[in-house]
C-alpha cells in the first residue's frame, strides 16, 4: 500500500557526549538493540537479500522456470528488450494510463476532499466510507465482476452511437482499441478514487484553522482561500501523492490481466504484463522464458529508478516544507 | 466569469441549512453511483441463473434464491478458505506489529553502533527492484519445511512486511520525547523493560495503522498464497479460493457472485467498523 | 488516533487470532482431516487434475466402494492454469508429487522420467497394454515409452483438438439452411442467412474472449494451412508461402465487418459463450468434446445440434491437424515417488479401462476403446464426429521423438504471432493490406529464433541441429510413421 514515508538518513539523533564513548561501551550499553532488530535483519537477508540478488542472474540466461539454468546469453536478452518496440509500445501504454489517469483522479480526489472536510457536514464519514470501500479490496477479486458489468453495460448503449460508428457493439469496450485502455483507466480512477481522497483529507486537516478564520476577518472569498492558504500547505504532501500515484500507476497489473490480458494487439499491454507473458508462455508453441522475463523486469526497474529517486527528493522537500511552516 | 462570481455569490448567500442539504444530495447520488457495482454484486448472488440472464442489469431481482451461496460455501469450500485467511492474518498482524515495534524501536531510538548501516539497508530494500523470486523463495521454505502450511504464509507475510513496518515505527518513535525513556532508566528499567512497558504502549496509534495497513495487503494477497497452497487446496485463502472457484464453474455466474461477496464481505466489513482507524492509517503513512 | 482501541485490546485480539490458529494446526497446518468414517489402514490416493468435481464424485464413491481401503482424494486445479512443469518441479522439490495426476506438459520429454512413476514394471503391464486398439501407436518410444520403460498411456479418442465446429440445427434451420457448410463460402452464406433471417438478433459465429484468437486462428488454419506455420518439410516457417493464412485472416476480417459475429464474444469467457450458442444466439461456435457434458449441465434442453470441420478455403484439404502419436487426450502418470504403487496402479487401470470409458463416452466424451463407444448410445453430434474425424487430423513428426535432445531447444515467441494477428484483425489494428509484410516478418522472426534457441541450447551441451527438424518425406494427409 502507502510506500511513501522515506527515512530521515540525514537526521541522526544520538546526542555528542554518547558519541565520544568507547565502541565497546557503546555495543554494551545498547545490547538490547541487537536483540530488538535480529529478527528482521535475519527475515530481510533471507527473505529479502537472497531470493532478489539470486533471480538477478536469471536475467543472463534461458531458462523455462524448472530445472537449473544451464543455456548462458549473457547480456542478449538485456538487449532484446531494449530493442523490442513492443517492450516500448508497452511502456508508453503505461504512460498513457498514468498521464490521463493520475491527473482526474487526484483532481476529483481533491474537490471531494475540500467537500468532506466541510466541519458542517455531520455524516462526512459516512460518504467517506462509501468512496473509501472499493480500496479496500482486492484488485483482482473486483475486476472479474467487472468484466461481466462492463459488457451488459455496452449493451444498453443506444444504437445511435453504433449507427454514428462511435461505438463498434462487435467489439464492445475491451475489444475496441479506442476504448479499452480507457475502460482500464476508468476503473483504475474508480477503485482508488477514495484512497487519495482521504490522503488529501489527511493534508487538510492539517491546515491550522487559525488562517482560514484571519483570511475570513479580512474578507476572503473562498477560492481565495484555497488559492492563497489551502494550497500552499497541502503542496508538499500533494505532491508526495502525486508521486505516490504516478507509481502505482506505472506499476499497474492485476486489473489489466483480468480485464483484457493486454489485448486488443497490444492496445492495452502494459511492462507488468508483458514480464508475465514472458514469465508464463500464455501460447501453446512458446515454452516460457524467465530469463527474458527477469530481464524485462530488469530494464523497468531500472527506468522506474528515476522516479522513485524523485520521490525521496519530494519527500525531503515535504519535511522541510512542514519544519518552515511549524508544522508537525 | 462574471457568471461565475454571481454563481458564487448566490451559493455563498444561500442559508448554511440548504447548503448541506444540496451537499448531501449530491453525495448520496455520488456515492450510490461509485458503490454501483458493489450493489450490482450483491443483487447477482441472489438471482436466479434465468433472473440473471433475463434482467442482468437490475438491483432488485425478481426471483431471488440463497443457493448461489450454499454453493459456493460448500462446492467451493469457501467456510475453509475464510478460516484459513482470518488465521493467516490474524497471525500475521500479530508478528509484523510486535517486530516491527521492536525494530523501528532500536532504529529510531537506540544509538548502537551499526545503526547507520541497517537504516540504509532499511530503505535500499524497500526499494529493491521486485524480480522473478517465487523460486528461491520456495527454495528456502523447502529448507525450513514449511511448504504447503500455513506457517509459509505466515513467515513469509512477516517478513515481506517487516522492512516498511519497521520503517514507519522508526519514523514515530524518533518524534517520541526522550524524557518518558529517561524516566524510565532512572527508576532502573532495562531497554526491554523500557520499550515494553513505556515506549510500545506510547506507539499505540503508529500500531494500529501497522496493523490495518499489514491486514489489508496480507488479506489481499494473491500470489504468495497461491503458490504455496498449490498442493494442499485446504490451506487455500479466500483470494486463492476465489480464483479456483472461477477456473471450475465459470459458468456458474450467480454462484460466481455469491463467492466474490463472500470474499470481499469480510474485509468491507472490517473497514466500515474501523474506518477511522483506516482512514487514519492511509493519512498516517504519509505525514 | 486510535484512542478507543487500547494496546491491551488490540493484543488479545491478535492473540485470539494466532492462537486459534495454532488450536487448528491439526487441520489446516499439516494436513486435511478425512471426515468420513474410514477404516485405520485406508490407504490415499492422492489425484491432481482440474476436471469439474461434478463428474467425478459418483466415480470416485462407486471404486471406493469396490476398493473399501482406498480413499480417492483429489486436488481440484485451476483449468485456465492446468498443472504445469513448474508445478510438478515445485512439488517434486517438497516430495509432495500426487500418485497420479494429469498434464499436457511431460509427453515426449525427459521429464517423464523425473516426474512419472514407470508403471510397466508392474508384471501385469503387457496385459494392460492388450486392452488398447492400435498397440503399435498406443506405445511408442520416444513419446509415451523412454528406455522400454512406460510412463503414460492413451486414454481417448484420437483425434485433433479444437478441429470441430459445433452447430447450433435449430438456428440453421429457422435461417432457412439445410446444407452445413463445408467450405469458407458457404459458412460466410450460412452466416448470412442467420443474421438476415432474425434481424441481426442472432450471429453465425461466436468464440469465447479468453481463448477466441488463439483458437480462431487454429480453427481457420486447421485445413488449408499448418497450425502455428511450422512446414515439417523444409523445417521453416510457411506463413508468406502458403496463401491460406492471409485468406484465412482476410476471412476474419470479413465476418467481423459483415457483423456476424456474436459481440459478446469480445468480452465474455468461453462457458458463458458456450451458454449463449446453447440457447440459440449463434449457429456456429468451436469448442472441445467437453462442451457437451458441460451443456447438459448449464443447458440440459439442448440436444440439437452437430458438429461439422472447419471451413476449406482451397479445392480440396491440404492439411490436418497434428496429433502425436501415443498419448491421446490429456495423459494421466503416476507420481514417481508414489508410496502406494499398486494402490495407484490399479486406479490407473480403471481410468485406462472399457468401463470407465463407457462413463466418458455416456458424458459425451470419446474413449480410446471403440468397444466403449459402442456401447452407449452416442448423441448424433458424437457420431458425426466419429465419422469426420479421420479426415480432420493425422499423426505429425515428432522431433524430440527422433533426438530426445530437441527439448532444450526453448525457442522464443515472436512478435505479433498468430493469435496477436488474429486480435489485430479482428479490432481492426490490421488491415488486411498490412497483411504479407506482417507474415513475412513473422516467419523470419520465428526462424530466427528457431535458430538462436538451437544455437543456444548447443551451447549448453545438447546435440541437436535444425536438420531435427526436417521431415522431407511427410506427407501432412497421412499418418507419419516415425517408430522403429
Amino acid at each position: 500500500m502507502a510506500t511513501a514515508l522515506i527515512p530521515d538518513l540525514v537526521k541522526t539523533t544520538p546526542a555528542p557526549s554518547i558519541k565520544k564513548k568507547s565502541l565497546t561501551r557503546r555495543i554494551i550499553e545498547n545490547r538490547w538493540a541487537y536483540v530488538f532488530i535480529a529478527p528482521w535483519v535475519v527475515a530481510t537477508l533471507v527473505f529479502n537479500w537472497y531470493p532478489i540478488l539470486s533471480s538477478i542472474r536469471y536475467a543472463f540466461y534461458n531458462w523455462t522456470g524448472f530445472g537449473t539454468p544451464d543455456q548462458f546469453v549473457g547480456f542478449r536478452h538485456l538487449q532484446n528488450v531494449a530493442a523490442d518496440p513492443f517492450f516500448w509500445k508497452a511502456v508508453g501504454n503505461a504512460v498513457t494510463y498514468t498521464a490521463i489517469l493520475v491527473p482526474i483522479q487526484l483532481f476529483l480526489a481533491l474537490i471531494l476532499a475540500s467537500v468532506l472536510n466541510n466541519k458542517h457536514l455531520r455524516f462526512a464519514s459516512i460518504f467517506r466510507a462509501g468512496f473509501f470501500i472499493p480500496a479496500v479490496c482486492s484488485t483482482a477479486v473486483l475486476a472479474v465482476p467487472s468484466r461481466y458489468l462492463i459488457s451488459f453495460a455496452s449493451k444498453l448503449l443506444p444504437d445511435s452511437l453504433v449507427d454514428a460508428g462511435i461505438f463498434n457493439k462487435s467489439l464492445g469496450f475491451l475489444q475496441d482499441p479506442r476504448y479499452a485502455l480507457l475502460t482500464i483507466i476508468l476503473f483504475g480512477i474508480w477503485q482508488h478514487l477514495g484512497y487519495n481522497m482521504v490522503l488529501f483529507l489527511a493534508a487538510l486537516q492539517t491546515v491550522p484553522e487559525e488562517l482560514y478564520d484571519a483570511a475570513t476577518m479580512d474578507g476572503a472569498t473562498s477560492w481565495q482561500k484555497f488559492q492563497f492558504i489551502t494550497i500552499p500547505v497541502i503542496q508538499p504532501v500533494a505532491a508526495l501523492i502525486l508521486l505516490l500515484a504516478v507509481l502505482g500507476s506505472m506499476k499497474v497489473f492485476d486489473v489489466v490481466l483480468v480485464l483484457t490480458d493486454g489485448g486488443p494487439f497490444f492496445a492495452t499491454e502494459v511492462p507488468q504484463t508483458y514480464i508475465y507473458h514472458n514469465a508464463f508462455a500464455t501460447q501453446a508453441s512458446v515454452r516460457p522464458n524467465l530469463g527474458y522475463a527477469s530481464a524485462s523486469s530488469l530494464v523497468y526497474s531500472f527506468l522506474l529508478l528515476g522516479l522513485t529517486v524523485a520521490q525521496i527528493f519530494v519527500v525531503r522537500w515535504n519535511r522541510s516544507r512542514r519544519q518552515e511552516l511549524g508544522l508537525r | 466569469m462574471q457568471a461565475m462570481q454571481s454563481a458564487a455569490f448566490t451559493w455563498r448567500s444561500t442559508p448554511r441549512k440548504i447548503q448541506i442539504r444540496i451537499t448531501y444530495a449530491v453525495l448520496t447520488i455520488l456515492v450510490l453511483v461509485h458503490l454501483f457495482p458493489f450493489l450490482w454484486i450483491v443483487a447477482g448472488s441472489f438471482k436466479t441463473r434465468d433472473s440473471f440472464f433475463a434482467e442482468p442489469m437490475s438491483l432488485i431481482p425478481s426471483q431471488t434464491t440463497l443457493q448461489n451461496y450454499s454453493i459456493a460455501w460448500q462446492k467451493g469450500h469457501f467456510g475453509q478458505y475464510l478460516w484459513n485467511s482470518i488465521a493467516v492474518s490474524g497471525s500475521v498482524v500479530f508478528g509484523v506489529v510486535i517486530l516491527a515495534a521492536f525494530t523501528g524501536y532500536a532504529l529510531g531510538r537506540m544509538p548502537f553502533p551499526g545503526r547507520g548501516f541497517l537504516r540504509a539497508l532499511i530503505v535500499l530494500t524497500m526499494f529493491l527492484p521486485a524480480g522473478y523470486t517465487i523460486i528461491p523463495t520456495f527454495e528456502i521454505m523447502l529448507a525450513l519445511h514449511l511448504t504447503s502450511t500455513l506457517w509459509a504464509l505466515i513467515v513469509l507475510g512477516i517478513a515481506g512486511g517487516l522492512g516498511f513496518y519497521s520503517f514507519l515505527y522508526w519514523a514515530y518513535f524518533s518524534t517520541l520525547p526522550r524524557e518518558l525513556e529517561e524516566a524510565a532508566m532512572v527508576d532502573g528499567a532495562n531497554q526491554l523493560q523500557t520499550f515494553w512497558f513505556v515506549m510500545f504502549p506510547l506507539a499505540r496509534p503508529m500500531s494500529g495503522t501497522v496493523a490495518l495497513l499489514c491486514f489489508l495487503a496480507t488479506w489481499n494477497d494473491f500470489f504468495t498464497p497461491l503458490v504455496f497452497t498449490l498442493a494442499k487446496p485446504e490451506l487455500r485463502t479466500l483470494t486463492v479460493g476465489m480464483f479456483s472457484f472461477l477456473g471450475e464453474r465459470s459458468t456458474d455466474w450467480t454462484p460466481m457472485l455469491a463467492a466474490t461477496v463472500i470474499t470481499l464481505l469480510p474485509i468491507v466489513l472490517v473497514f466500515l467498523f474501523l474506518q477511522r482507524y483506516f482512514v487514519e492509517a492511509v493519512a498516517g503513512a504519509i505525514k | 488516533m486510535f484512542k478507543k482501541m487500547t494496546r491491551r485490546d488490540f493484543l488479545k485480539i491478535s492473540s485470539v487470532a494466532a492462537a486459534g490458529a495454532v488450536a487448528n494446526k491439526a487441520s489446516a497446518f499439516t494436513s486435511y482431516p478425512i471426515a468420513r468414517n474410514r477404516r485405520d489402514d485406508t490407504i490415499e490416493i492422492v489425484q491432481w487434475d482440474w476436471n469439474d468435481d461434478s463428474e467425478w464424485e459418483p466415480i470416485i464413491a462407486d471404486y471406493e466402494s469396490k476398493h473399501s481401503n482406498v480413499h480417492i482424494k483429489r486436488v481440484h486445479f485451476d483449468a485456465g492454469k492446468q498443472i504445469k512443469l513448474d508445478t510438478l518441479e515445485l512439488a517434486s522439490k517438497e516430495g509432495s508429487l500426487p500418485d497420479i495426476f494429469m498434464t499436457i506438459d511431460l509427453a515426449g520429454t525427459a521429464y517423464m522420467e523425473k516426474f512419472a512413476y514407470a508403471f510397466s514394471q508392474f508384471a501385469d503391464f503387457a496385459d494392460f497394454t492388450k486392452r488398447f486398439p492400435t498397440p503399435q501407436l498406443d506405445f511408442v518410444e520416444g513419446r509415451n515409452v523412454l528406455g522400454g520403460k512406460a510412463y503414460t498411456a492413451p486414454n481417448s479418442f484420437r483425434s485433433g483438438w479444437w478441429n470441430q465446429i459445433f452447430v447450433n440445427n435449430k438456428v440453421l434451420k429457422d435461417a432457412g439452411v439445410s446444407k452445413l457448410p463445408e467450405t469458407s463460402d458457404e459458412f460466410l452464406a450460412a452466416c448470412r442467412a442467420v443474421v438476415k433471417a432474425s434481424g441481426g438478433k442472432v450471429a453465425g459465429y461466436t468464440l469465447g474472449f479468453s481463448q477466441w484468437a488463439t483458437m480462431m486462428f487454429q480453427f481457420f488454419s486447421a485445413r488449408d494451412a499448418i497450425v502455428w506455420g511450422f512446414d515439417y518439410r523444409t523445417g521453416k516457417h510457411a506463413y508468406p508461402s502458403n496463401k491460406y493464412y492471409q485468406k484465412m485472416w482476410e476471412f476474419l476480417g470479413q465476418m467481423r465487418d459483415e457483423k456476424l459475429i456474436l459481440p459478446e464474444s469480445a468480452s465474455l469467457d468461453v462457458d458463458s459463450i458456450n451458454s449463449l450458442f446453447a440457447e440459440g444466439k449463434a449457429a456456429f461456435t468451436q469448442t472441445g468434446l467437453w462442451q457437451i457434458n458441460n451443456w447438459r449441465r448449464t443447458n440440459p434442453n439442448f440436444t440439437d445440434y452437430t458438429v461439422i470441420a472447419a471451413p476449406l478455403f482451397g479445392e480440396k484439404p491440404q492439411y490436418t491437424i497434428g496429433v502425436p502419436p501415443g498419448d491421446t487426450g490429456t495423459p494421466w502418470y503416476m507420481g514417481k515417488t508414489t508410496k502406494h504403487p499398486d494402490q495407484a496402479w490399479e486406479w490407473y487401470k480403471y481410468l485406462h479401462s472399457v468401463d470407465y470409458g463407457k462413463i466418458v463416452a455416456e458424458r459425451g466424451n470419446l474413449s480410446i476403446f471403440p468397444e466403449a463407444n459402442a456401447a452407449v448410445k452416442l448423441i448424433p453430434a458424437l457420431q458425426d464426429y466419429i465419422r469426420l474425424n479421420p479426415t480432420m487430423s493425422r499423426i505429425y513428426p515428432s522431433p524430440s521423438l527422433r533426438n530426445p535432445d530437441e527439448t532444450k531447444v526453448n525457442p522464443q515467441g515472436a512478435k505479433p504471432d498468430d493469435p496477436a494477428i488474429t486480435s489485430g484483425i479482428f479490432s481492426g489494428q490490421i488491415t488486411p493490406a498490412e497483411l504479407p509484410a506482417i507474415l513475412k516478418k513473422l516467419a523470419e522472426d520465428k526462424d530466427a529464433a528457431l535458430a538462436q534457441a538451437i544455437a543456444d541450447a548447443k551451447t549448453a551441451g545438447a546435440k541437436v541441429s535444425i536438420d531435427d527438424y526436417i521431415f522431407p518425406d511427410w506427407n501432412p494427409l497421412e499418418d507419419y510413421v516415425q517408430i522403429k
